[in-house]
Parts: structure tokens; sequence; C-alpha cells
């Protein structure tokens, strides 16, 4: 590999600045009109991106050395977390690269530049090793989902993006509040470390108090129960293809912030490491998690069994998947990033294949039940949305069993049966969704087959837009299938552990 | 490398017959015999390799990082009987499914990578790629029973899904525990013992998915429901081979694993696999489905499979074993067989047939055949493992077994009266024209009644090949005495 | 004849590859391969009579079966005595009834699979005499009950026959299971089902035990020699065609539970509790059945119940340790009742219907079946010269000596032996012929094993002595008070038949309301058929359905699924908590965070 490609990948910036270039670039075209040139420009810059993060994760000859910045500490690339990156970017462009039909076309170039300039923040907030970076970022990603909502354009989407935006008024004033007992009781700096110092002065239970306020505000932002409430509505008034990279890219940089801040700060490991007398004091913290897991896997999954809409289906289940990347995320970090990573893949698979769906099929209410037929209709954007149930079910041959796996390899790790019980008990119940979707696609084919022969050349004038559904499912099965040959080590390397 | 051939061939096939299907209706059925036979020659050269192999075992592994085996192939003694059983039925399968006009490339596709997926559960060697072929079958099943069912076949697929997946689920945690106390990801592998109090309840969770797939009672009420609305190949493959892997899930897996955890177990089991034997029984002749009559027999012949295992002797084993091949012929044989009556008659009702020995003798010679199989007389493959399973079990559990010897008595009941109903007795006025077995059914039924023979007279002929494998469980299980 | 046996394999592999022949010759060489059928029991007598000849036993081929990790199962085929004298007792009834059953079956489409299954019977009957193991003798012993089965439901579309055919398979699956039980018993106490072994570790099981075992293998003996409560299905059995009825049901299978019993004789030896109950049994049913054949109508019938009357006689004789006497009476009644068996088929190929109120002065038309009948009832009733005689004095003299009381009933048995004997032989032979078809003997291959049979049961009385000593028995000298006395009562009985019957059929009539309802209490057979299908029968079919309908779907199923339900009814109560008002759930963002704020410093404390 040439050096300058070294080079090249080693800036840590770069990425973010592509995104935000391309996002910039591409508003500009849009303002001229070109509204395909403009979404093209956006969605190269973000592929270019990606890439280039995929490139610092899995290309042996790149120094494996993390650059902290200088003025604020944040990890912009390196290691541990480039392949994270990589899968913001990536699901990004694949979310622009549906061509956004379900966006009215004055928006689409303006919601593919917040995608970009979302991944960016996305970057930023996985890598944040400092408060006040998180704080900011946590905000940055917070107004791009608020956007994303609102851009569906109809009352309903503009009503949930409102709800949205109230209850992230409170997250972030719970933030506020947690920032101010941390940082300003504790006097400690707003870097990672030097917050634990902070921590360590005050009284046992103002520091629970401060963590706890912080990690409820992250917990809100991941939408686990209690913090649940705003992810359905937002799931299913906005546009598939926003939704997409609302509930995959955006959730999983939240999540990635969540657990990295256990596992750079708040982590049993890192503490004990560092100071006893703190790790007794956040204990609690601990069970607080797991509790709040198991809540979220019963509630998300019992919920979602009762929708009939796919995507407000998968706003709750989403809230169970959450809660299985927080099974033993105090033990084994790799298994619930490995898990976060292969859950955006799944959902944003789904959301991808609806957006094609949605477009082939204009007179389809969005429900469990007007799928059917759609296996023979329009067999790939189908076959992709079947294989993200599969994945997002956990079933082997997907990459969503090896998520799933490693996350309860961890829960079992921590000592957590009980909660790794709940969770397969919960993947059970899942498929009861999940399976209703595979079957109203293929099994129930049946019902309305007669009518179907016109619309096989609409399939083929949206195959455009299908592409990024099936590259998703091919990634799926790909991370699915090859590690049973190779092993799970490439898998581990491109997705930071 | 062969036994990479064994799982990939059949894949293969499947592509080549879900691309075939799109153009030609033939091609697919075409294809797939070709590879159902293929395999099953290429399964026969794995025996006699395994025969010629001193160590009666061969292996094929991946190794990716050094010291960690991540893709491991085993065939040994206990694997291959079950390898060939998969192979030969895999072949029924395909001809019982001759006369499919719905989408056949899609249906042979997915029969062909539900053996790549059944015979790579019988051949991992590691506990996750037993895991993943274990669920892997559960795919292509759901699609088979979904698709190509009958009357209620929406509820049937989604309901056999569950329920198996609820148990392997629970299975998945176990051997992730397996996992975490051994480390090796090979089967077998157990350098460090996982403690005793562990094992107890360990072994239940590995237990449950393996009960849940055998299936053992109270746990077996998904089988009728999936049974009866299976297309016929479907059911050949469920009741031939699917319930299989529970059985050697138990033998494979969580015995070695959980040797205390499963001597406190056992007279658990037994009580299960008794009461299955009697159950099964008493619900097969209680039905008036001749599909739903067969699929509960199996849940009384599966009963002496567990029985047998909880036993835990070489011979109850070895009896275990014998009485699961022997089902998987016996339960293919039954289920072509009703399969193509269905076929013809469009009914599964038992009242409305009667007599039919006079119109198709040919198949109603197989059905008394098959039913005297079923009811395990001597001479036939029933009888040695169910004789095996009866006896070692009377050794450990002693007068316990009288209600399994009333099952016993049971099983000539229901078979003998279904015999009774739908072969003898003046002809039904409405099947005056019914057609006999054909070719391709007599071709498709023809090695499984062989086979049933053979084994009969000579089950040593299995018994030889799972002598060293049972030797190591039951030393695991000794103590090493 | 030493080839055969000295390969005691081959006696039955030969008739099971003939068996193979025979069904894929089909309909159209069945005229040649029917012959095949021949050839396998003459085997088995060639190879007995070898054995008996030399008086060198082929000793024990034994194989370990079922073997594993180092604990074996040996299955294995050997010829003693006792064998060879079962093999020669096949072997020439089979051969009779093979060559009878060609002149008799000779209009019947389903030939082939009718002397397939003759073959395939010899195997497995020859396999099971020949067993040096247990579990050998367990296949032979359900082989030749899954035989019997298939051969009484020959003519599958009476819907009659295919009831008795699954009756009789049933019934005798109740023995079986005991018998099992019994087998399973005994691997765990001696670790070994080879007979030898189990033989020789006998005397040192406990007394509890072995009674046990030796009861439960009396349960198998039961069932396969109908003993009574086991009997019901014998008289059944009688659907099958009459040259089966002769080999299966009369001579060679139903032997099967005296021949286990004298087999694993060291067993009953030691203990005394179950022969009391083998004695018991066998008195019980010798009676009883001789009462119920005494209103018979059905010649068959007739001789269905005198066959589990004789049965019952060879039982009392094992219960009293006789089991030479037992031997031996099994022999001549195998000649005698296959005979009359043969004869009763002649006679019903002739005029076609088996109720004697349609025959009559037969012996005119039909002199040889009418004379080799007269030689059988004759034997049958004990009267002198004959070859009953002998054997059945020997097994009253046992009797008498061991237990008085049974002894007596069984003279009361002897004199309705020779009542119900001589009443058929009246209505069938004697008199003037009442039915509408036109007898006549049935040609040369079925009056030659007529013949061929009357010679044994003329003859075979005279060789009790070899007999005994070839069994290791000292022969016994002819007891002339125990002689005399049977010989009274069996003459009563014949003149009571002769003074009651001869004025004609009408004295049927005169039977039935004299007898009032003892007659139909007897002519029902105690009523145990009905008892059994009333209160066995009929309820399994209910109780089946019940658990079914019940237990397994609404229950156990009901369970599973509303397990789902119940889920799905969780998921419709915790979607109540999504309202959908914004203020609600702003503030469950502050109470969730309150909540768990509590609880983390409740667990801090």
């Amino acid at each position: 590999m040439p050096v300058w490609m070294i080079n090249l990948a080693d800036i840590g910036w770069l990425p973010a600045a592509v995104a935000a270039g391309g996002a910039v670039l591409g508003m500009v075209a849009d303002m001229g009109g070109r509204v395909r040139l403009g979404l093209r420009l956006v969605s190269a810059a973000l592929l270019f991106a990606s890439l280039l993060c995929l490139a610092r994760a899995v290309v042996p000859e790149i120094p494996d050395v993390s650059s902290v910045t200088q003025v604020f500490d944040v990890i912009l690339i390196g290691n541990g977390f480039s392949g994270y990156a990589f899968v913001i970017y990536f699901l990004g462009f694949l979310s622009v690269g549906t061509g956004l039909i379900s966006v009215r076309e004055a928006s689409r170039v303006g919601v593919a530049a917040l995608i970009a300039l979302g991944s960016v923040a996305g970057q930023v907030l996985v890598g944040a090793f400092d408060l006040a970076v998180l704080f900011v970022s946590l905000e940055a990603v917070a107004l791009v989902g608020y956007a994303l909502v609102a851009a569906g354009g109809t009352d309903r989407s503009d009503e949930a993006a409102a709800r949205y935006f109230v209850q992230g008024a409170v997250a972030t004033a719970l933030t506020v509040y947690g920032l101010a007992v941390v940082v300003g009781l504790g006097g400690g700096g707003t870097g990672f470390s030097g917050m634990l110092d902070g921590l360590a002065t005050l009284g046992p239970q103002a520091a629970l108090l401060g963590t706890m306020l912080l990690l409820t505000s992250l917990a809100f932002k991941i939408g686990v129960f209690p913090f649940h409430s705003w992810a359905p509505d937002a799931y299913e008034t906005a546009p598939p293809a926003a939704a997409a990279f609302l509930a995959s890219g955006l959730k999983v940089a939240a999540l990635g912030a969540f657990i990295f801040l256990i596992g750079r700060a708040f982590g049993p490991a890192v503490l004990s490491g560092l100071n006893p007398a703190l790790a007794d004091t956040l204990a609690p913290l601990t069970v607080i998690i797991a509790g709040i897991s198991a809540a979220s896997i019963i509630f998300g999954n019992l919920v979602a069994l009762k929708q009939t809409s796919v995507s407000r289906m998968l706003g709750y289940s989403g809230i169970a998947q959450v809660g299985y990347a927080l099974v033993g995320i105090s033990a084994v970090i790799p298994g619930a990033t490995l898990f976060a990573a292969t859950y955006a893949f799944g959902v944003a698979c789904a959301f991808l294949s609806i957006e094609a769906l949605q477009s082939a099929m204009p007179e389809w209410d969005g429900s469990v039940a007007g799928l059917a037929g759609a296996g023979r209709k329009h067999p790939v954007a189908a076959f992709a949305l079947a294989v993200s149930m599969l994945s997002l079910t956990g079933i082997p041959l997907t990459a969503g069993f090896w998520g799933k796996a490693l996350a309860f390899l961890g829960g079992l790790e921590a000592e957590l049966l009980w909660l790794v019980i709940i969770g397969v008990v919960g993947s059970v119940v899942s498929f009861g969704y999940y399976g209703r979707v595979i079957r109203s696609l293929y099994i129930d084919a049946s019902q309305e087959a007669g009518e179907s022969d016109g619309e096989e050349s609409v399939a083929g004038s949206q195959s455009a837009t299908v592409w990024p559904a099936v590259v998703a499912a091919i990634i799926i099965i790909a991370f699915g299938t090859i590690p049973m040959v190779t092993g799970l080590d490439w898998v581990s390397i491109v997705f930071g552990m | 490398m062969i036994l990479v051939l064994l799982v990939v061939l059949p894949l293969l096939g499947a592509i080549a017959a879900a691309l075939s299907g799109r153009r030609n209706a033939q091609l697919p059925r075409v294809i797939a015999l070709g590879t159902t036979v293929l395999t099953a020659a290429v399964s026969i050269a794995a025996l006699v390799q395994l025969l010629g192999d001193h160590d009666a075992m061969f292996a094929w592994s991946y190794t990716g990082e050094p010291g960690m085996v991540v893709f491991r192939l085993v065939g040994d003694g206990l694997a291959m009987p079950f390898v060939l059983l998969t192979a030969l039925l895999g072949i029924v399968a395909v001809l019982a499914s001759w006369k499919i006009d719905d989408a056949p490339g899609a249906h042979h596709a997915l029969l062909l990578s539900l053996q790549a997926a059944v015979t790579c559960v019988f051949l991992a060697g590691t506990l996750l790629l037993f895991y993943v072929a274990w669920e892997a079958v559960l795919i292509p099943m759901f699609f088979l029973i979904g698709k190509w069912g009958h009357e209620n076949r929406r509820h049937a697929a989604l309901k056999f899904f569950i329920y198996t997946f609820a148990g392997s689920a629970l299975m998945l945690v176990g051997l992730l525990v397996a996992l975490t106390y051994t480390g090796g990801g090979a089967i077998g592998d157990i350098t460090v013992p996982i403690p005793a109090d562990v094992q107890v309840w360990l072994f239940w969770l590995l237990a449950a998915g393996m009960l849940v797939k055998i299936p053992a009672w109270p746990l077996h009420t998904w089988l009728p429901d999936a049974h009866v609305e299976a297309p016929t190949a479907g059911s050949i493959m469920l009741a031939g081979v699917l319930l299989k892997i529970g059985g050697y899930g138990l033998l494979r897996v969580a015995i070695p694993y959980a040797p205390e955890g499963f001597k406190a177990a056992a007279p658990i089991l037994a009580g299960l696999g008794i009461i299955g034997i009697v159950y099964g029984a008493l619900m097969a002749f209680a039905q008036s489905d001749l599909k739903r009559l067969v699929a509960y027999s199996s849940v009384a012949h599966m009963g002496f499979v567990l029985l047998g295992i909880s036993t835990g002797t070489a011979l109850g084993f070895a009896g275990a074993v014998l009485a699961m091949v022997s089902h998987g012929l016996v339960a293919g044989l039954l289920f072509l067989l009703v399969g193509s009556l269905y076929e013809r008659t469009h009914t599964r009702e038992i009242a409305r047939y009667g007599g039919l020995a006079a119109q198709v003798p040919r198949w109603a010679t197989l059905f008394t055949f098959a039913a005297l199989a079923s009811l395990g007389l001597p001479g036939l493959s029933g009888f040695p493992g169910e004789f095996l399973a009866f006896i070692e079990g009377f050794g450990e559990f002693g007068w316990w077994m009288i209600p399994a010897g009333i099952g016993v008595f049971l099983a000539a009941v229901y078979n003998l009266s279904a015999v009774r109903r739908v072969n003898f007795g003046p002809l039904a006025g409405e099947w005056s024209s019914l057609a006999d077995a054909s070719t391709v059914e007599l071709v498709a039924a023809l090695p499984l009644v062989v086979a049933i023979i053979v084994l009969g007279v000579a089950p040593g002929l299995v018994l030889r090949l799972t002598d060293p494998v049972v030797r190591g469980i039951t030393m695991i299980l000794g103590g090493g005495s | 004849m030493s080839l055969l046996a000295g390969n005691p394999l081959s006696v039955v592999a030969l008739p099971f590859a003939l068996a193979l022949l025979i069904a894929a010759g089909g309909k159209k060489f069945v005229s040649i391969t029917q012959w095949l059928a021949v050839v396998a029991p003459v085997a088995a007598a060639l190879a007995g009579v070898g054995v008996l000849a030399s008086s060198v036993p082929t000793a024990a081929q034994d194989v370990a079966w079922l073997s594993q990790g180092g604990s074996v199962v040996t299955a294995g085929l050997a010829i003693d005595n006792l064998t060879a004298v079962m093999l020669v007792i096949v072997g020439v009834v089979a051969t009779c009834v093979v060559v009878f059953s060609i002149g008799y079956m000779a209009d019947d489409d389903a030939r082939p699979r009718y002397f397939a299954l003759l073959a395939l019977f010899t195997g497995a009957m020859s396999m099971l005499v020949m067993a040096s193991s247990l579990v050998t003798l367990f296949i032979g012993w359900e082989l030749v009950g899954a035989c019997s089965y298939l051969l009484i439901g020959f003519w599958y579309r009476k819907p009659s026959a295919s009831a008795a055919a699954v009756k009789a398979f049933l019934t005798t699956r109740i023995g079986d299971v005991g018998m099992l039980l019994g087998l399973a018993l005994l691997w765990r106490v001696t670790g070994s089902l080879s007979i030898p072994e189990v033989l020789a570790a006998a005397p040192e099981i406990g007394a509890g035990i072995v009674t046990v075992i030796a009861l439960l293998l009396f349960v198998g003996a039961a069932g396969k020699s109908a003993q009574f409560p086991l009997h019901i299905w014998l008289p059944d059995a009688m659907e099958g065609p009459t040259p089966v009825s002769a080999l299966i049901h009369a001579a060679t299978m139903v032997a099967a539970g005296v021949f286990l019993v004298v087999r694993m004789w060291p067993v009953f030896e030691v203990a005394p509790i179950a022969l009391d109950v083998v004695l018991v049994v066998g008195v019980v049913t010798a009676f009883f059945a001789a009462t119920v054949a005494c209103v018979q109508l059905d010649i068959k019938k007739v001789l269905a119940y005198s066959t589990i009357s004789q049965l019952g006689f060879m039982f009392a004789a094992l219960g009293a340790g006789a089991t030479g006497a037992a031997m031996f009476h099994l022999t001549t009644h195998a000649a005698f009742k296959a005979l009359l068996f043969l004869g009763s088929g002649s006679v019903i190929h002739a005029v076609e219907t088996q109720d004697i109120r349609e025959m009559g002065g037969l012996l005119k038309k039909m002199p040889v079946t009418g004379t080799t009948w007269l030689i059988g009832v004759w034997a049958l009733s004990g009267l002198p010269l004959l070859s009953g005689f002998f054997s059945k004095d020997g097994v009253i003299a046992s009797v008498l000596h061991a237990a008085p009381l049974a002894g007596y009933a069984l003279i009361a048995a002897s004199l309705l032996t020779a009542f119900y004997a001589f009443r058929v032989t009246w209505f069938v032979f004697f008199g003037s012929y009442r039915g509408s078809a036109h007898p006549h003997e049935g040609g040369l291959v079925m009056t030659a094993p007529l013949i061929a049979l009357a010679v044994p049961a003329i003859a075979l009385g005279y060789f009790s002595a070899p007999f005994m000593q070839s069994l290791g028995h000292e022969a016994e000298a002819l007891d002339p008070v125990v002689a005399g006395v049977s010989v009274t009562v069996a003459v009563i009985g014949v003149l009571l038949a002769a003074a009651l019957y001869r004025l004609g059929v009408d004295r049927l009539e005169t039977e039935r309301t004299s007898l009032g309802p003892v007659h139909g209490v007897l002519f029902s057979a105690y009523g145990v058929d009905s008892f059994v299908t009333r209160f066995l029968v009929a309820p399994l079919e209910k109780v089946a359905s019940w658990f079914y309908e019940v237990v397994d779907r609404k229950v156990i199923d009901g369970a599973a699924e509303g397990t789902a339900k119940l889920t799905m009814l969780f998921g419709r109560l915790a979607s109540g908590l999504q309202t959908g008002e914004t203020d609600v759930y702003a503030s469950l963002l502050g109470v969730g965070f309150v909540v768990l704020m509590s609880i983390a410093i409740w667990l801090g404390r």
C-alpha cells in the first residue's frame, strides 16, 4: 500500500471533514436545483469517509495508535473504534443511497446533508473522551435526530418531532445537571480521567447522582425503557430512509457513547484498577444497567408483539434490542459493540427494504399484513427484509447471531445468567413479530397472487432504490456465515473490539 | 475434506435447483435427485474411510488463529450412522416430492439446504457450529411447512419455529456457559471439568433444546401440528432426521459436558421417556387422522430413545442410537406412504379408508410392513433398540418398566388398528379407481425396506461404529472406571 | 441331514429365502413355487432327525448380537434333543399342511402370499425352538406371532378375519410384554440372556425373584398357548384358512408356551409357587375349555376349544413337574390335532360350511377323511391303543400324584373331551347329509397328508420309552388304575354322546332349551370375550380419546398456546403505557430517573 494512502488514512479528522464537505457541496448543488447531483455528492463523500475509516481499521500497515486531540480529549480515529466510525458513515451512505424517495423532493438534499452531519457528530460522539465533547456531540446528534423525524413533512411527523424535541430537552437538562455535579462539584475537569479524580473527592451519593444523571441522559438517547417513548413514534413517522439512519447510524453512535463511557470511565474493570473506593460507590450502576436491560427486553418485545405497523414494530423492538446490547456490558465491551454494529445493520436493512417496498407499492399502508404477496412481487426487497428480520431475531447464518451470542457470552462472564435467560426468551418472543413479517412476505403470498402481473415493471424501475437494502443484506449474510469458517477475529477488527 | 463435501454438496445443489427452477419445472427435481444420490455416495465413501481409520474418527478443521479451532467437522462412529440416515432420507424426500408443481425449484432448494444443515449438526465439531447448524435447520423447515403445507400451515409454521426456537435458545445459553467454563470451542475438548453444582443446571439448559426436538413429553405438542401441516418431504425429514438431532445432542454435548448433571437428571429423563412411550401410543390410538397418528407414534418411539439414554449404560446408549436410526427409517417410510395416499385421496381421515389392500396391494403391503416395523417386531429394525432400552432401563429403574411394557403393547394396538382400518375390511366405495403406489414411490420405499430388515437382523452394523464413542461417554460418566 | 443338523442357521435362513422367492415369483409362478414351501419344513425335520439319530447335540453357535462398551447380548442357535423333537414335530406337521394346502388353497388368488407366509412361519418356528439365547427365542416367538397374525387375517376382506387377526396378535402381545419383563429381570440378575448361562445361574437366584421370573415367563407362555384368561384369541383365530389352524393354532405355535416352560425348566424347578400357578391355570383351562367345546356348533370352534383344553392338560403336567409327560402329550397332540384340523379342512372344503348342523353322513361320502378323523378323535378321547391314550394317562397320573384334586378335575375334563369329540363326530360323519353341496374327497394332495398324520396318531404311543429317554427322563410304566379310570370315563363320554345325539340334529335345539341359561354361558365361553370387550377394549378407546382431547389438546398444547396468548396479553397491557401525551412522556423521563436513582441509592447503602 502506498505511503500516501497510509498517511491519508492516518489523518483522524479527515473522514469528518470529507463528510461535512460533501454535505456542504451537496447543499450548494441543491441550491442550483441539481437534486440528484447533490445526493450523489453527499453519498460519495459518505462512502469515502467510511472507506477511510475501514482502511484505518483493517489495513495492518497503518499504525494502530489512537490520536487524541490536544484541546479536547476526543479520539477521532484509532484503535478500538475506527471500525465503529466506519459503520456510522457506511450506514449514512446506504441511507442516502436510496435516493430518499420517501422524502419530499425539495428537502431531499437537505436530509442527506443532515445525515452526513449526523454521521460526523456520531463519529465525534463515540470518540468522546471528554464530558464537554460528549455533551456537544450528543446535542448535535439529537438535533439531527429531531430534524430527520420532521423530514416526513406531514402533521404527524411534525408532531412526533416536537414530542421528541420536548423530551430531548428534558434529557438535555439532565445532562447539564449531571455535568454540574460531576464537573462543577468535583472540580476535576471534563476529561474522563480527570473527571474520575473529581468524582472520587465527592461524597458517595453525590458521585452516584452525577453519574446517574449522565447515564440517564444517554439512556434516553439510546431509547431504553423507561426512557424509550420517543422512539416508536419517531420511527413510524419519519420517512423510512431517514428512519434507517435514525435507527441505525444515530442509535449506534449513542449506543457506542454509552458503551464507551462505561468502558472508559465507569466500568468496574476501569474503576477497580484506578480507584477501588469509587468502584464500590458506583457498584449499583451495574445492577441498574442490568435492570433497565431486562426491563427493556421485556417491555420492548411485549409491546412490539401487538404492533401492526412494521415501522412501529421496529421502533418497539429497537427498545428490546438496546436491552440486549446492555446485557453484560460491564464485563465484555466487545460483545456489546459487536451487537450494536450487527443490530445497526439489521435495522438499517429493514428500513432500507421498507423504503424500497414503499416506493414500489404505493398502496401499502405500512402494516405487516399489507406485505402479503410482496415476496413474489418484489423478491429482492422482500428478501432483504426477510434477512434483516432473521438477523434481528438472532438466527444463525446472519450477523445478528454473532452479535447476540457475544452479548450473551458477555452476560455470562458477568455472571448474569438470569439476564441472559430473559434475553434468550425475549429473542424467542421476538420471532413472534419478526417471523410474522416473513410469513406475510412469503407464505401469505397466494392470497393476491392473481393481480401481481402488472407490477413487475414497477419493481424493475425501482431497483435503483433497492440496492442499499441488498448491500446491507449481503453484509448481514456475509458477516453471519464467513465467521463460521474464519473465526470472529476479523469481525472484531472491523467492529472496533 | 470429504466431510466438507457432505455439507457443501447439498448447498451447491440447492443453489443450482433454485436457479434452474425459474425456467424449468423438471430440472430442479433431477438436480436434487442427482445431488442427494451423489451425497449418499460421498457419505458411503466417508463411512469406508471411517472403517479404515484406526482412531475411528476423522475430522476436518480450519484453524483460524493458532490454537483456536473455529471450524471443525468430525465424522466419528456416533455421527456417521446419522449422516448415512440423512443421506438416505434425503433421496427419499426428493422422490416423495417428485410431483410438487408449486415452485419446485424453491422447494428442492429448501429441501437440500435442510439436508446440508442437518448433516452439519451431526458433523459439527465445535459448540458454536453445532448451534449454528441446529438453528439453520429451522429456516428451510419454516418455509417448507409454511409454503407447501396444508390448510393450517400459517399457524403451524410459526408455532414450529417459535416452539423449537424457545428450546434451542435456552440450549444456546447452556452452550455459552460450557464455552465460558471450558474455553475450547471444540466439542469434547473439556480440559477443565465444569464444577458439579454448575453441571446440575447446565445439563437442563443444554437439554432444553434437545428435549423439545426429541420431543419429550410434555414438550411434544408442536410435533403433531408441524407434521400434519408439513408436505410429505418435510414430514419425512422432520420425523426421520430432525428429531434425531435431539437425542444426538444429548449424547454428543449434554452428557459429556455435564455428566454429573446428567446423573442427577437421569431418573427424570427416564420418567419423561416412559410417559412418552405410553402417552404417545395412547394419543396415536386416539387419532382419526392418519398422519397425526404417525406423528404421535414418533412421540412414543422417541420415548424409548430418551429411556435408553437415561440409563447411562453403554447398551442403553446403543439402544437409543439404534432406536433413533430405526425410527428414522420407519417413520420416513410411513410418512412417505401416508403422503402418497393423501396425494391420491386428498384425505387423511382414517374412517374414510378401508379395504385398500384389495385396491392398492403394493401400497398396502408396504404399509403393513411399516406398521409391523413400527410396533417393534423382532427381525425388523425397531426391535433391537427398543429391546436394549427396555432391558437396560429395567436394570436401572426396575419395575418402572411396567408402564413402558404397556407402551409396547399399545404400540401394537395403534399400529394394527391402523392397518385394520386402512387396509382390511371391504373396500370403501369411493376409492374403487385408486391407483397403486407409483414406480417412483416404490423406488423411494425400497431402500428403506431393505435398511429396516438389514438393521433388524444385524444391528451390529451400527453398534460397531458407535462403540468407541459410547465407550468414551460411559467413561466420562463412570469417572474413568 | 448332518449338514442341516450341524448348521442350525441354514434351517432358519432357508425358509426365509424360500419365502422371498415365493413372494417374488408372484402369481405367475405360484404353481411351481408353492412346492418350494415344502422344502422348508422338510429341512427342519431332517435337522431334527439328524440330531436325534446321532444323539449328538449341535453346539450353540452364539454371536454377539448387541454389544457395546463391553456388554454383550448374545444370540445363537443350537439343537439338542428337546429342540430336535420340536423340529421334527414342526417339520412333519408343516410338511403335511403345506401339501394339504396346495389342494385346499388351489382356487385362491393370493397363494404366493399364503405359501410365503407358511415358509416364513416354518423358519421363525425353527428359530424359536433352536434358540440358545432368550433374545433369539423372543425374536422367533414374535415372528411366529406376526405370521399367525398375517395368516389369520389372510382373507382380509372379511371384517371378522381382520378383527380376529388383530385380536390374536394383541392378546398374545400381552403375554409377550410379561415375557419381556421376565427377560429384563433375568438380564438384571444374571447379566446374560444366553439360555445355558441363565439356566446355570438359576439356582443361585433368590427365591422371590426366581418366582417372579418364572411367573413372568409363564405369562408369555400362557399368551402364546392360549391359557385362561389369555385364551380368547384362539377361537377367533379360526377365521384363518383351516390348514393354518392345523399348523399354527393346533400343533406348533400354540405349543411354544409349553416348550418355553420345558426349555426354562431349571428356573421353574426352583420356583414352586410359580409351578402351583402353572398347575392351577392348566387345570382350570383344561376343564373350562372342555365344557365350552361341548356346545359349539362350528366344527373349527370345537377343535379350537379342544386345543385350549389339551394345552391345559400339558400345563397341568408341567405344574406337577412332569415335563416328560407334557412333552409327550405335546407330541401326540400335535399329530392327532393337526390330523383333526386337516380333516375338518377337508370337510369344510367339501361342504363349504363350518356349521355342523349342515353336515352329516360324511363317512360314506368321504371315506379317507372319515376314517382318519375317527382315528383322530379316538386318540383325542384317550381311548385305548392310540397315542392319546398313553400320553394323556401320563399327564393324569403325574397330576394325580402331585395334586389329587387337580387330577380329578382333569379326569372330568377327559370325560368331557370324549363327549364333545364324539358329539361332533356324530353330527358330521354319521346320520344323513343335511347340507346342499356335493361332498367329495379333495384329491391326493389332501388325502395323503391325512393318512401321513394318521400314522403317528396311531403309533406314537408305543414310542413312549425312547421318547422319554431322549429327553433324559425315566420311562414310566402305565399306571393300571389311572388307565382304567381314564378309559372308563372316556367310554362313558363316548356313550353319552352317542346316546344323546343318535337321534339327530334336532337334539341340538333340545340341548339349547334343556340347558337353559347355562347353554348361553357355555356357548359364549363364559362371557370372557364380551367382558374383555366391554371392560378393557371400549374403555381404552374412551380413555385414549379423552386424553387426546382434554389432556393433550387442552392442557398441554393449551399451555403452550396459552403461553403465546398470555404473552400477547402482556403485550397489550404494556402497550397501555404508551398513551401518546407529550407531557406524560416527558414526566416519565423524570419519574424514571427518580425511581432508578432511588434504587441506586438503596443498593449503595
